[in-house]
């Protein structure tokens, strides 16, 4: 993952742009005024050229570039337990795997006893 | 008399956008916890949050141990829900922030929530938005209707499951679909394949079936993709796509039963009447 140095000029414009993610999230009034005009509405919000650009074009690396983050999502997995408590399937997996491994051991005890 | 410990464990969810799906007390929890430790996906709502606690501490990271030798993502669970606790035992507020609902598919929030009552400690949890309530209201589906059930993909395919084709059927995380090794994040055609040659037990192969991906930030599109079930192995799939098999077949009546509460409902007027 790669972040960006910025300077506290640029870590308030990257704070413009979240607040009005978090404002076009929540704010039907904005929502809908957005809709309408989206530059009208973001010029009103404070950002400028380069941040309405990229937040027009709904690219998530070009916002999260301008935020000095990195737009790889973390891994979205259900952080989940319903199997991975008790998984007959890796139990089995991991007995094929015992196997194979006592397989190539004998392999390998017969090809040194050669 | 007893003597209170004081760390205390809030476990939130944050929805699944951003401020919008995020509750007023779930919000106030983050800003005001001594510490966040968060599970959290989206990088704009992860980046807004660390701006809003006090000190946050990313659970996703664990994520990456799953490429040590002989760690998976059990080891993972166990580590998160010790990270959690380790600062609760510190004597800490701490606020654990799950994406979604803290409490659907987060066993660490479970975890963690009965490590720390068995420790002494006050832990509670307050329920967030789900992927379901969002699929719910974007797919315009009614769970109520036909009945759902809902289970993990991989979860469906290595148990003995008996799926009814006359109710929704959801399931969670076709894109890990037999992942058996607890190690990666993806599938293959072939797993898929296995997926659907169970699923073609109980709906024909050319029931539509529907790929969903909620949106996760106000620029995002939710995607709703429609396919057939056979074509599943070669569709594209993420961790977040979710498979939602309508209903296939209508609901049947069981007239034995409805005879039976039929005659209760006689024999009840024939009492009061009696009477």
């Amino acid at each position: 993952m790669v972040f960006i140095n910025l300077s506290q000029e640029s870590e308030q414009n990257m704070s413009i742009v979240l607040d009005f993610l978090n404002i076009l999230d929540k704010d039907a009034t904005v929502l809908r005024a957005y809709k309408l005009d989206g530059k009208g509405m973001m010029s009103k919000f404070g950002l400028n050229a380069e941040e309405q650009q990229a937040v027009l074009s709904g690219s998530k690396e070009k916002v999260a570039a301008l935020l000095g983050i990195s737009a790889d999502g973390l891994p979205s997995v259900h952080v989940n337990g319903t199997y991975a408590d008790d998984t007959p399937g890796e139990s089995r997996l991991s007995e094929s795997r015992m196997n194979e491994s006592k397989q190539q051991t004998v392999a390998a005890q017969q090809i040194a006893s050669n | 008399m007893t003597i209170e410990k004081q760390g205390r464990l809030i476990c939130v969810g944050t929805g699944m956008r951003m401020a919008g799906q995020l509750t007023p007390i779930a919000q106030s929890y983050i800003e005001t916890a001594d510490v966040v430790i968060a599970a959290v996906a989206n990088p704009f709502t992860r980046k807004w949050l660390q701006d809003i606690s006090q000190e946050y501490i990313c659970l996703l990271n664990h994520y990456s141990a799953c490429d040590e030798e002989g760690k998976n993502r059990r080891d993972t669970y166990r580590r998160m829900a010790d990270t959690i606790l380790s600062e609760v035992r510190a004597g800490k507020t701490v606020c654990a922030a799950f994406y979604g609902h803290p409490g659907i598919f987060a066993c660490i929030s479970h975890m963690a929530i009965a490590d720390a009552r068995a420790e002494g400690f006050q832990a509670e949890m307050l329920p967030g938005i789900s992927a379901e309530d969002c699929l719910v209201a974007d797919l315009g589906i009614d769970p109520g209707r036909t009945g759902m059930q809902a289970m993990e993909t991989t979860q469906f395919m290595i148990y003995e499951r008996k799926i009814d084709p006359t109710a929704l059927l959801i399931l969670w995380q076709p894109g890990l679909a037999g992942e058996l090794s607890l190690k990666r994040f993806d599938t293959t055609p072939a797993k898929l394949q296995i997926l659907v040659d169970k699923l073609a037990r109980d709906y024909p192969l050319d029931h539509p079936v529907i790929l969903y991906e909620a949106a996760t930030h106000p620029l995002e599109q939710t995607r709703i993709d429609t396919i057939l079930l056979r074509d599943l192995p070669s569709a594209f799939l993420q961790q977040i796509t979710t498979l939602v098999i309508p209903a296939a077949y209508p609901l049947k009546v069981e007239q034995a039963i409805i005879d039976e509460l039929n005659a209760l409902s006689e024999t009840v007027i024939a009492l009061e009447q009696a009477a």
